[in-house]
């Protein structure tokens, strides 16, 4: 087999001059074999045309010979003259014919012995019996007949003849040997052509075979697998075949085949890892491309969709109308909807209840961004909150009834003392009312705590009701300030007001006094003793604002992101043992953003803090 | 007729009888006739009988509640006219709006001060 294993270096480029090579070696052979042949022919004509000119010049020479005879017994015989005309010609040719003939026979090892003999038994002829009977009839005619009469010359003459025959029976066999020499040679010629020329061919075709197997073979099968991979099916190989480059493109072929699958296998593994991730989040999660079209949905997702009946709706829009119709107001969605569809860049989030469910869910959309930054889609997230929902309305349940349970006995304490204090059970000493005052004061400080248990066991879903009503804010800060002056002095704080008269907004009087109190409260409470409270109150902007500045003791930088979270104490507070709930800012926070407004702190610990909260002016008349 | 019976007469009802009878101290030392229930039902019952000038009523009591025993007394001819404060220790304004709606006149929530429930009891009985 040559090719599959041996000479793996030697290329196609080659293999083919290997080829090449052979066919010239071949042709070679063919042609010098061919050309041998043809000289074979040749040298077999040019002995046929030798033996012809052989067979020519012995017969001239035999005619010669007769002509001589002829004349010279003519003349003998008759004295006539006009014989010796014939015998003259041809004495004076003869020795010219017998040296052609001896030339012929030159290169003629067969013959020369025979014409040798023929040229010397023709000039022996000529010389010791024609001429001498020439000159003898010239002298002696009679004697000359004779001699003639004698019958030697006859004699003479027919063994030359004789030769003459055997020479040309000889030249004629030879001849025929020569002829037949030649058709063989030219039979032979012709098989070495033919023969040459099948080889060749048979050659060729056989490197055409084996070039189309080692090189044609495997683009074919290449090819075809190619096509196999592109229709889809990445587990087509090419099975080796063919030598060199071939080979090694079938191979490439095949590890590209195999990386390809294998990378192909991966990122189908990862994303079946990142779909597995995703459907087992709690959260139902489903993406739209750039064109609103829904390309990705988690179990989760479907799930939810099926339990509220919009899975078959389709599209994202269809899906989200049939979710507003569930809640209670389903046109109030149509600004949030139209955003949506509008605006790539839009993040909305609702919380809404499906009241025939009993079930309330917290939807949330936001822009996908691709590599490049641009909105490529958009995610849709769904949670279901209702147990949170739950949790906390049990919650604010819970504080709700502390809270009742607790005004019970409060009321009795309070009611009571007052009674006492009143005198109703008597005249008091100086030392039970000032022991009272303490119970009075501490029963009240109960009653606000218990108060803002209430509140804050409501801030959480923002649903503080307020009684609103135009409220100037002037009148609040100066009587909170007021109402802290007792306090103030008791520290011998300086408490300072700065306020802008009507300072009108929309609002809850009753809340808006208790978030002024508690942060004037707050400032004397953690301001040292000697210290300094400022109170600021200014209309700028349409927008009216409340400024609390104090020398206390400062919030750490840290803390102050958590300051208005509920149960939130600073660690600066809870050093100076000040107490406190940590439920104060949290109301205060509460109240302002209920009023649509802003509360804000900056401080530095030791130095002091400022509170700023900023509502919105409700223009006066 | 003796002074008592020309004394006004108020009806006081709470299922807390520590809180009753603050009201009952406070409202006899301001010049007012009490009487006392401890429960919605028994109110209704006092009401009907003694025809009170007012009626002070715990929402939160056992039976009929404060509002249930505002509204009876609003549905019958006879008491239809009698004014009526309700004690609440809820505070949110759903509770007290359900309260006028039930008839109320008045209401004041817990804890209160005995002064500010003399106070507003004179100023509906005043005004009459």
């Amino acid at each position: 087999m040559p090719g599959d294993s041996p000479n793996r270096s030697l290329g196609i480029g080659g293999r083919m001059a290997v080829a090449g090579g052979l066919v010239a070696l071949v042709a070679a052979v063919a042609f010098s074999l061919l050309l041998g042949a043809i000289g074979d022919l040749r040298t077999s004509a040019s002995r046929s045309l030798e033996t012809q000119q052989l067979l020519l010049a012995a017969s001239r020479l035999e005619t010669l010979t007769l002509q001589l005879q002829s004349g010279q017994r003519g003349y003998v015989l008759t004295g006539e003259q006009s014989f010796l005309r014939g015998y003259e010609e041809a004495a004076r040719d003869l020795e010219d014919a017998t040296f052609a003939l001896e030339m012929l026979a030159l290169g003629r090892r067969d013959q020369s012995s025979r014409i040798r003999t023929i040229g010397s038994a023709v000039r022996s002829y000529y010389d010791t019996w024609s001429q001498p009977l020439v000159r003898l009839a010239d002298s002696d005619l009679s004697a000359a007949q004779r001699r003639v009469g004698t019958g030697e010359g006859e004699q003479r003459v027919i063994r030359i003849r004789r030769q003459f025959d055997e020479l040309a029976d000889a030249e004629q066999a030879l001849g025929a040997t020569r002829e037949a020499q030649a058709r063989a040679d030219g039979r032979e010629a012709a098989l070495v052509a033919a023969v040459s020329l099948g080889a060749l061919l048979l050659l060729l075709a056989a490197i055409v075979g084996y070039f189309i197997r080692v090189v044609v073979v495997p683009v074919r099968r290449i090819d075809a697998a190619a096509k196999r991979r592109t229709a889809g099916d990445l587990t087509a190989r090419v099975a080796p075949a063919g030598v060199g480059e071939a080979r090694r493109l079938i191979a490439a072929f095949n590890e590209m085949a195999a990386a390809q699958e294998r990378s192909v296998a991966e990122l189908a593994r990862r994303r079946a890892e990142i779909e597995a991730v995703l459907d087992a989040a709690v959260e139902g999660i489903g993406m739209t491309d750039a064109n609103g079209d829904l390309v990705f949905t988690n179990d989760r997702m479907d799930e939810l969709w099926r339990d509220l009946g919009v899975a078959e709706r389709g599209s994202i829009w269809n899906r989200l109308a049939g979710l507003a119709q569930l809640t209670d107001a389903a046109e109030s969605y149509a600004p949030a909807f139209a955003e949506i569809a509008s605006d790539p860049e839009a993040v909305l989030e609702d919380d809404f209840e499906v009241p025939a469910l009993q079930r309330s869910f917290r939807g949330y959309t936001a822009p996908v961004h691709g590599p490049r930054g641009a909105v490529i889609g958009r995610i849709f997230s769904l949670r279901e909150t209702t147990e949170e929902r739950a949790a906390e309305r049990a919650k604010e349940e819970f504080l709700a009834t502390v809270s009742h349970e607790l005004r019970t006995p409060l009321t009795s304490i309070r009611g009571y003392l007052e009674l006492v204090q009143e005198g109703e059970a008597g005249e008091l000493t100086a030392e039970q009312a000032r022991f009272l005052g303490i119970v009075d004061r501490s029963a009240r400080h109960l009653h606000g705590l218990v108060d803002d248990l209430l509140v804050v066991g409501r801030t959480d879903e923002g649903r503080l009701d307020l009684e609103a009503g135009a409220v100037d804010l002037a009148d609040v800060v100066a009587e909170c300030v007021e109402s802290a002056l007792a306090a103030a002095g008791e520290k011998r704080i300086a408490l300072a007001s700065d306020v802008e008269p009507e300072l009108l907004v929309e609002g809850d009087r009753r809340r808006l006094t208790q978030l002024v109190t508690n942060l004037v409260g707050n400032a004397v409470k953690f301001t040292p003793v000697g210290g300094k409270v400022d109170v600021r109150a200014h209309a700028r902007d349409g927008r009216v604002v409340v400024e609390v500045a104090d020398t206390g003791i400062g919030i750490a930088a840290d803390e102050q992101d958590h300051l208005f979270e509920r149960f939130f104490r600073a660690s600066s507070a809870t050093r100076a043992q000040v107490p406190g709930t940590g439920l104060g800012l949290a109301i205060s926070k509460a109240i302002a953003e209920a009023h649509d407004g802003t509360i804000s702190v900056s401080s530095r610990e030791g130095e002091g803090t400022t509170f700023r909260v900023d509502l919105r002016g409700k223009a006066s008349g | 007729m003796s002074d008592g019976e020309r004394l006004p007469l108020v009806l006081a009802a709470d299922d807390d009888p520590l809180i009753l009878e603050l009201v009952q101290f406070r409202l006899e030392r301001s010049g007012y006739r009490v009487i006392t229930a401890t429960n919605g039902d028994d109110a209704l019952r006092l009401a009907r009988e003694h025809r009170p000038d007012l009626a002070v009523l715990d929402v939160m009591m056992l039976g009929l509640n404060g509002y249930e025993v505002t509204r009876s007394l609003r549905a019958d001819e006879e008491t239809r006219d009698i004014p009526v404060i309700l004690l609440t220790a809820r505070v949110q304004e759903a509770d007290v709006s359900q309260g006028f709606d039930a008839g109320a006149d008045d209401y004041l929530t817990k804890p209160f001060s005995p002064q500010e429930l003399r106070a507003r009891v004179q100023a509906i009985l005043g005004r009459r």
